[in-house]
């Protein structure tokens, strides 16, 4: 914005920018909130988990994906190619990974779907009841 | 649990030569040793089979086992001698980085536990301290009162004067637009009558202790920036110490010397000087990163060898770690006759199993084959114990799926005394640009994941079972040695990821095209970062990721240019050099989802390839087969560009198509990012696989893509990536000129 300062922007941009902040509180002003009546995309999750996913699957995605790194699920490989556990990361390296012994996968697809389930929680605050 | 870590002293041996394999048994349990052949790394359901073999040696046996440790922590010695002290000032500029993680070192003689000599630290309080003690009992400190900033220059000092005993500790803020009161003055009366002498070293960036049989270890090590340390013989007045943070200091000061260090001097090095007369010269240990910006950096210039007196600093880190530095468990020589190829000293336990890995190439000015395997060891070291996955917030947005970390990643995780690879970040944020391979090295061995040295197991395994002879030629030969390396053969053959070239391998492979050799690049993201090797440690390569490029991190402003040459660093695409002018293709795309294919273009059908589509139909999908992704056109992909230096001439005979989401452009070629840089949206991401001739009857042929390796075993090798690549083999190895 090389014209005017940031006080007095061109009309022209001053323009877009409203439009951006208006379309901003459409969305609940940011961040992109899961609604926890769609559990239809989880289900389209569930039935597909390696993706291409519907535009609106993906938004879910990306938002649980940019999980922060402290208790971040992650898998822990207990046998090679053949058996996941679930895990949280500490946050810091040095700090014990924090396996949950009794949360055991042998195929990745149900591992996927399981941190679905947590981050559903997480995030919404509801549990994620779907067939 | 891992209790077996293991890696070799060197990476490139011939017949008869020696090789040292260092050895740590966490629980002291006996180990086996063998030495073994590698053709194929990969252990993975459907992938290409693990495949190695057992060379007989006198070193396939039973060894006891010890547990060796690693000592972490980046820092400088300088053992003196120095004269008798009875009143002392240390000044320095420091700028820390992590103030408040606890007591750290900055400079002094000093030792623990009998707390004995004259020291400058920053305590549990996060604070500057000075201490002094006899030896005997007799121990003062001084605490600044002031909370340290982290990521701001302090001029500090303490001085002690034995007359008065007064002890006296100065810090000054040098910021001048942070309205901070971090100015301190404080003053004591010590009850130490005198300063002890220490058994240990002066020490800068850490704290030692002293061992029972005279020698000592490093602890509590300061991550930040240390500049212009001074040992003076007497306290001095603050205009002084102002003046002795210049060089030369005034004639009046000049008697009160005892060392000052110019951090300046010899940034390749690995010794700090000092411009005193007395010679008080140091060593750094564990390389913390030279050639960073110092207190009074103007902006005004970037490349340190133009101005040193502004690049003055050490940046320490208590993480840092060059070299294990472990003594040798097994020991060999390469067996007389000794096939060339991938090889490891496999060690084992009930337990655990870990692999020292390492190359053997033919006996001095032999050839065995007319075509080398170039392994890819400078990439292979950037990589080596990478923690991207478990460190970086973005890891699972990019992989499209969730973190996987194996036992290797958890042990390297619990324990930061393993290090850092040159994807990762120092505890204090700043970035790790140097990359060692003297540790245990987890992801440079077979049955780990497919990617860097396991990967490029896919390139040896097929060519072994086409029946192409080859040679291993290494990185690290062909930086030391040049074009000498590879001038004996016709051919030479990457593995799926060369992403990193220094300048002389870069001259190398350049002068090697022009004289008429051929080079198929059987993989993507190749020849992206400029490195540098250290002028005398082996085994440890410097990169800085400079402006742009798919970065993990970001070189701080000012320190592009690398310590170890003083070279630009970055990617060889902004030093003026794409790799598009080297092999015709140049990185475009990242992604780690899932693979595609290629389909042939209308290029194709010249005569000049015609040699390349024996067998393989005009309408064919290439490669939607493969153990990585699925596909052969996956994970990092480079394309053609004219504008970049691709040949005129220059064929692209096959492009893929339908990414997906998780396949972005890079950085480099988005410039202003917009939300259409995925497979789905934007026609940009694919791979293109290109052929030109060079000059003196040679040819380039460049895959374009990681994954493509990794399609090659598909089918028992009956595939159209096998059929194409083996087409391509037959001609490069023809003598008859393109």
């Amino acid at each position: 914005v090389g014209a005017g300062n940031a006080a007095d922007p061109p009309v022209a941009f001053r323009a877009s920018l409203a439009g951006n902040w208006r379309r901003g509180r459409e969305w609940g002003g940011g961040m992109y909130t899961i609604d926890p009546k769609r559990t239809d995309l989880a289900l389209e999750f569930k039935r597909n988990v390696w993706g291409p996913h519907s535009a609106e699957l993906q938004r879910v995605l990306n938002r649980m994906r940019w999980e922060p790194l402290k208790g971040k699920f992650v898998l822990v490989c207990t046998k090679p190619h053949a058996e996941w556990k679930l895990a949280e990361l500490p946050g810091e390296r040095g700090k014990p990974v924090k396996v949950h012994e009794d949360v055991v996968f042998t195929d990745l697809e149900a591992a996927e779907w399981e941190i679905f389930k947590r981050r559903w929680k997480r995030i919404t605050g509801q549990d994620l009841k779907v067939d | 649990v891992k209790t077996l870590f293991a890696y070799p002293d060197r990476v490139s041996v011939r017949p008869g030569e020696r090789l040292r394999v260092m050895v740590s048994s966490e629980d002291e349990s006996p180990f086996d040793a063998e030495l073994i052949r590698i053709r194929c790394g990969d252990s993975s359901p459907g992938g290409a089979g693990y495949k190695v073999e057992t060379v007989a040696s006198r070193a396939n046996r039973r060894y006891p086992g010890r547990r060796q440790a690693i000592a972490a922590g980046s820092h400088a010695l300088v053992p003196g001698p120095f004269p008798d002290l009875a009143s002392v000032t240390l000044q320095a500029f420091v700028m820390p980085t992590t103030p408040a993680k606890g007591w750290q070192g900055l400079l002094g003689w000093w030792s623990e536990p009998t707390e004995c000599g004259f020291g400058l630290f920053i305590d549990d309080h996060g604070e500057f301290l000075l201490a002094v003690g006899d030896g005997k009992g007799a121990v003062d400190v001084l605490r600044a009162g002031k909370p340290l900033l982290a990521r701001q220059w302090y001029l500090v000092s303490g001085g002690y004067d034995r007359e008065s005993r007064a002890l006296v500790l100065r810090q000054r803020l040098l910021s001048e637009h942070l309205r901070l009161d971090g100015d301190a003055h404080v003053t004591a009366t010590a009850g130490t009558a005198a300063l002890g002498r220490p058994a240990v070293p002066f020490s800068m960036a850490t704290i030692l202790t002293e061992g029972k049989d005279g020698g000592f270890t490093a602890g509590a090590h300061f991550n930040g920036r240390i500049e212009a340390p001074r040992l003076a013989n007497r306290t001095l007045a603050p205009e002084e110490i102002e003046a002795l943070a210049a060089w030369p200091p005034p004639p009046a000061l000049a008697p009160a010397v005892v060392a000052a260090w110019d951090f300046g001097i010899d940034i390749p090095g690995i010794r700090v000087h000092d411009r005193s007369p007395n010679g008080l010269h140091g060593t750094l240990v564990n390389l913390p990163t030279r050639a960073v910006t110092g207190h009074a950096w103007t902006g005004e210039v970037h490349d340190w060898r133009l101005a040193p007196e502004q690049y003055g600093a050490i940046h320490f880190h208590d993480d840092d770690l060059y070299d294990a530095g472990w003594e040798a468990s097994v020991e060999l020589t390469i067996p007389d006759g000794a096939r060339g190829g991938c090889y490891a000293v496999r060690v084992a336990n009930a337990g655990d199993e870990s692999f020292a890995t390492f190359f053997v190439r033919p006996p001095k000015g032999r050839t065995t084959a007319p075509l080398a395997f170039l392994a890819s060891t400078a990439t292979y070291t950037a990589y080596v114990d990478i923690q991207w996955g478990a460190q970086n917030q973005a890891a699972e947005m990019r992989m499209g799926s969730a973190t996987i970390l194996d036992p290797d990643d958890v042990t390297l995780y619990e324990h930061p005394e393993h290090g850092w690879s040159a994807y990762d970040l120092h505890r204090d944020g700043s970035p790790v640009v140097y990359a060692t391979r003297l540790r245990p090295c987890f992801n440079w061995a077979p049955k780990t994941g497919l990617w860097s040295f396991n990967a490029d197991t896919h390139v040896t395994d097929w060519l072994e079972a086409k029946g192409h002879a080859y040679d291993v030629v290494t990185d690290d030969d062909l930086h030391a040695e040049g074009l000498a390396a590879i001038a004996p053969y016709r051919a030479v053959v990457t593995g799926a990821h060369p992403e990193y070239w220094s300048t002389p391998m870069w001259r190398a492979m350049t002068a090697y095209l022009r004289r008429g050799g051929r080079l198929m690049y059987l993989g993507g993201n190749g020849f992206y970062w400029r490195i540098a090797y250290h002028r005398e440690l082996p085994g440890v390569i410097e990169v800085r990721r400079a402006e742009t490029g798919a970065r993990y991190w970001a070189a701080e402003p000012g320190e592009y240019h690398m310590s170890f040459t003083g070279e630009l660093g970055g990617l060889w695409r902004r030093v003026g050099c794409p790799p598009n002018r080297l092999v015709g293709i140049g990185t475009v795309v990242t992604g780690f989802d899932r693979s595609s294919y290629y389909r042939r273009t209308e290029a194709s059908r010249d005569p000049r390839v015609a040699f390349m589509f024996e067998g393989i139909g005009a309408e064919e999908r290439i490669g939607d087969f493969g153990i990585l992704g699925g596909g052969a056109a996956g994970l990092e992909l480079d394309a053609a560009d004219p504008a970049l230096g691709t040949p005129p001439h220059a064929l692209v005979v096959a492009r893929s198509e339908a990414h997906s989401y998780y396949y972005l452009l890079v950085p480099e070629e988005t410039l202003f990012h917009h939300p259409a840089i995925n497979g789905l949206e934007c026609d940009a991401v694919r791979a293109e696989m290109v052929f030109f001739e060079t000059p003196g009857g040679g040819a380039v042929f460049s895959t374009g893509s990681i994954a493509w390796a990794g399609s090659l075993a598909h089918q028992g090798y009956a595939n159209n990536v096998s059929r194409l690549t083996d087409n391509v083999v037959r001609r490069f190895l023809d003598p008859e000129p393109f």
